[in-house]
């Protein structure tokens, strides 16, 4: 659970740092893919917008050109007042079928007379001052490029763009001075005002950085200058720094009348639009995370519940409950495993039932060989005191046999502990000796050589009683009938070492190598039916390779077992 | 192992970030393209209109700005020459004209050639700059030819030419001229020429049937004439040639007023126009003279020209 919290955590960590950076990469991209696309159909419009504008430009310069070289005119303009009111109607239609015309002038400068294309007063004398200021005028226009300027002759004194024309006569003399005016504020509306439906935008007519047709607010100096320095950039669309706002800007060179079509869009909605597009991208890119996240969880947590209820059932059985069974099923890995845990679990159970049950058993057989003891305890206690009885009739003899025989006993069927000290084993062999001594009509002599320090250390029982019986039994021969028996301990090279040497007959290299492999078996019934096969037995498994019986024998004279032990005076610590 | 694969996928995301994110803005030039005049004769024939959308359509396919400014009517020198002269005073590469009149040319030619603005004409020779349009004396030679398949050796023919000041009129009747003397056994009796118009047509071919009672054949060497003639030739058997692939001329060639056309596609002038403008611009040594392809127009094939569909 805490490395699984742990991982999760910093998948999600990272993930969400991930999302971050991908909506932020994103809203760049899209931010300046938008702009490009922005800018480009901004660019387009400025194209159409000035294409448009251009085109009414042209349209008046060829009317303007059209009148200029109508043969009537000249002829007209020339004649009296009535032919110059003729000229007037003339006027009046040219400008009828110019789109945009304003008013068509035609100055007769050396008379001061003006005809124009008005519905009344269609001739007028001009006052001198004026008819010189209008020539001026007239006379700054050149080419296709209309001449931004004050329309002095109107009574509004309106703004115009105006196209002049020389009307030559037939000598090719200069009779009068045409001029065709297009308004300003009727070009603004009709082709810059509707760039956008947004107030705050601009389209403007750049000429030559001097004259602008703006929207409704006036640009000052400073901000004519920034368009002025817009429009000379070689880029054609680009950002534009207007007061305290920043536009975008898109312009377009008008081929015809060779002014810049301009237009500017505030660039704060756009800058709006994109901060949406980010937080739009940050928040669908959260909400996928987190829903994506939680299905992973509850994904995962479906997936390590039969993991984690294992790992209960486990940790159950860890602590003892051989009961414990994990619940969980299925076909997969986990399943197969839980499978496999359950039939392990079964299987120790089994066993340890079958330990325990083993257990009772002895227990049992222990209880029941206690009882089977009583018997002899009976038997000892009854020859007790048929030994008194011997003593007190004035048989001590036999009453000390009874002792030996009593005590012998006694040794035998005690069964507290394997082990016991060579002292307390010397006596038992003792008791015995004399029993021997006294069946046997002291066919032999025994001698004991044991050194005092030995006498504390122990010993399993009954080593020595059974090799002193072998003596006893195989060691006096027809020849040599008395024999001595030697039993001795010492300790030799930190070992403790035993030994019961006869000068019998001595053994047989054959019988010496049975004996060594432990084939031989007591074959008369002796004391404790324990043999030498026994004995060696005995020593392998309570001390292993530490404790040893070796026959020695030359055949004829001697025989000598020996046996080498480990030196305890611990009577627990070989205990099986 | 998952936090591996979640580092190396970090790693990589951050780096195709940087990458994309230097990746420097471009930002949008004006299109250097070249800005060329075109002042071309009066709008007042399907010639004109149709040399005009050849060259708007290449223009618009090289990349070509194109500023194209047309006086009143053909006859309109000055006008042209005003228009001419303010274009010359604009940013252009180029001045594609087809003069009016070539008596009156010599000013704006140098002013041209003052400022550096290449030269090229359309339809009207001018010794010294390049020209786009049809072999006009060809078309005359071409004319002369199927006069000869029309009519009978000996006949009385005339040729009719439009303004006397034009190149291409007077190219086409000298063609026609040597045509009939060199390659024909009919007889050429009258050669004249007027303004481009209707109406004149008209009036100058009635004067020349009543002087001529036995003129078998009229070649005319502008569309709108030879309407004017067809005319006044409806009642008589008199074999009318004329030029160029204008609808009018091509509906009144299938009805049988007029027997042949001589061919001369304006569309296609409009467009090899551009394109040797823009090979002059590139500094490439242009022909003194290039040519569109002429063909004989008859009943039988006027379909194919006529590029619209009749109502």
């Amino acid at each position: 659970m805490g490395i699984r919290l742990k991982t999760f955590g910093a998948v999600m960590l990272v993930n969400i740092l991930a999302v971050v950076l991908l909506a932020m990469f994103l809203q760049y991209r899209a931010a300046s893919f938008f702009e490009e696309q922005y800018m480009a159909s901004l660019y387009e419009r400025a194209k159409v917008g000035g294409q448009n504008v251009d085109g009414v430009f042209q349209e008046v310069y060829r009317a303007a050109l059209d009148v200029a070289y109508d043969e009537r005119v000249a002829a007209l303009a020339a004649g009296n007042r009535q032919e110059q009111m003729e000229l007037a109607e003339i006027l009046r239609e040219y400008k009828r079928n110019t789109h945009m015309a304003d008013m068509v002038y035609c100055l007769l400068p050396e008379q001061g007379i003006l005809i124009k294309s008005a519905e009344h007063n269609g001739v007028q004398q001009l006052p001198q001052d004026v008819g010189r200021k209008w020539l001026e005028i007239l006379h700054r226009q050149h080419g296709m490029h209309p001449l931004a300027v004050v329309d002095i002759l109107s009574t509004s004194h309106k703004n115009v763009y105006l196209y002049s024309a020389e009307i030559k006569g037939k000598e090719g003399e200069t009779v009068a001075w045409l001029a065709f005016t297009v308004s300003e504020r009727e070009l603004y509306y009709s082709y810059f005002d509707s760039v956008d439906n947004s107030s705050q935008s601009f389209a403007l007519l750049f000429d030559d950085g001097k004259s602008v047709s703006s929207g409704p607010q006036k640009l000052d100096e400073a901000e004519k200058e920034q368009l002025a320095s817009f429009c000379s950039l070689g880029a054609c669309t680009g950002r534009v720094e207007m007061g305290d706002a920043s536009y975008f800007g898109a312009k377009a060179q008008m081929a015809f009348s060779g002014d810049t079509y301009c237009v500017l869009i505030p660039e704060e909605p756009f800058e709006r639009q994109t901060q949406d597009l980010w937080v739009m991208g940050l928040l669908g890119g959260l909400i996928v995370l987190l829903t994506t996240s939680l299905g992973g969880y509850v994904l995962s947590s479906r997936l390590s519940s039969p993991v984690e209820e294992l790992a209960l059932a486990m940790q159950a059985a860890g602590k003892g409950d051989l009961a414990a069974r994990s619940s969980v099923k299925g076909n997969d890995e986990i399943g197969y495993l839980a499978m496999t845990f359950n039939g392990m679990l079964e299987k120790i159970s089994l066993l340890v039932e079958e330990i325990a049950n083993e257990k009772a058993l002895k227990k049992e057989a222990e209880l029941k060989a206690l009882q089977y003891q009583i018997r002899p305890h009976f038997i000892y206690n009854m020859l007790n005191s048929i030994r008194l009885a011997a003593i007190m009739q004035g048989a001590g003899n036999l009453g000390s046999l009874l002792l030996d025989f009593a005590e012998l006993l006694r040794a035998s069927i005690n069964r507290d502990g394997a082990f016991v000290t060579v002292e307390e084993e010397i006596d038992i062999l003792k008791h015995y000796i004399s029993l021997q001594k006294f069946r046997m009509m002291d066919a032999f002599s025994i001698d004991f050589e044991i050194d005092k320090e030995t006498l504390r250390c122990i010993m399993p029982r009954l080593i020595l009683q059974p090799l002193v019986e072998n003596s006893i039994i195989h060691g006096p021969s027809q020849a040599h009938s008395a024999c001595t028996i030697w039993v001795r301990a010492f300790f030799d090279e930190g070992q403790l070492i035993l030994e019961v040497e006869d000068d019998g007959q001595g053994m047989s290299p054959e019988k010496l190598t049975e004996i060594g492999r432990g084939q031989v078996e007591n074959s008369h019934g002796g004391l404790s039916g324990v043999g030498v096969k026994n004995v060696k037995e005995r020593l392998e498994l309570y001390y292993g390779a530490t404790g040893r019986l070796e026959y020695f024998s030359d055949g004829a004279s001697y025989t000598l077992a020996r046996v080498s032990l480990p030196v305890s005076r611990d009577a627990q610590a070989y205990e099986l | 192992m998952l936090k591996k694969a979640a580092l190396v996928c970090f790693a990589l995301l951050l780096l195709l970030a940087g990458t994309l994110v230097l990746k420097e803005k471009e930002e949008k030039q004006i299109p250097g393209e070249y800005t060329v005049g075109v002042v071309l004769k009066a709008m007042d024939s399907e010639h004109w209109l149709s040399v005009r959308s050849g060259m708007r359509e290449e223009a618009k396919a090289k990349g070509v700005r194109l500023i194209v400014v047309t006086p009143e009517n053909e006859a309109a020198y000055g006008e042209q020459n005003k228009i001419i002269e303010d274009l010359l005073g604009n940013n252009i590469d180029a001045l594609v004209v087809s003069p009016v009149n070539l008596h009156h040319t010599a000013g704006w030619i140098s002013l041209a050639k003052e400022r550096g603005i290449r030269l090229l004409t359309v339809d009207e020779k001018i010794n010294g700059i390049p020209c786009v349009g049809a072999n006009n004396y060809n078309i005359g030679r071409l004319a002369a030819r199927e006069m000869a398949r029309l009519l009978p050796p000996g006949s009385q023919v005339s040729v009719m030419g439009g303004s006397a000041n034009q190149e291409a009129h007077i190219r086409r009747m000298e063609g026609f001229r040597d045509g009939i003397r060199e390659e024909t056994e009919l007889e050429l009796v009258a050669s004249l020429a007027d303004e481009t118009k209707y109406r004149q047509a008209t009036i100058q071919s009635e004067n020349l049937l009543r002087l001529y009672p036995e003129l078998k054949g009229m070649f005319v060497t502008s569309a709108i004439m030879t309407l004017g003639v067809a005319d006044a030739t409806r009642s008589r058997d008199i074999k009318l040639i004329g030029v160029d692939t204008q609808t009018d001329a091509l509906r009144a060639l299938k009805n049988g007023s007029i027997d042949a056309m001589i061919s001369q596609n304006g569309r296609e002038i409009g467009m090899m126009a551009i394109d040797i403008v823009l090979e002059m611009l590139q500094g490439r040594e242009v022909p003194g003279s290039a040519f569109i392809e002429n063909e004989v127009i008859r009943n039988d094939n006027a379909d194919e020209y006529l590029q619209q569909e009749e109502f």
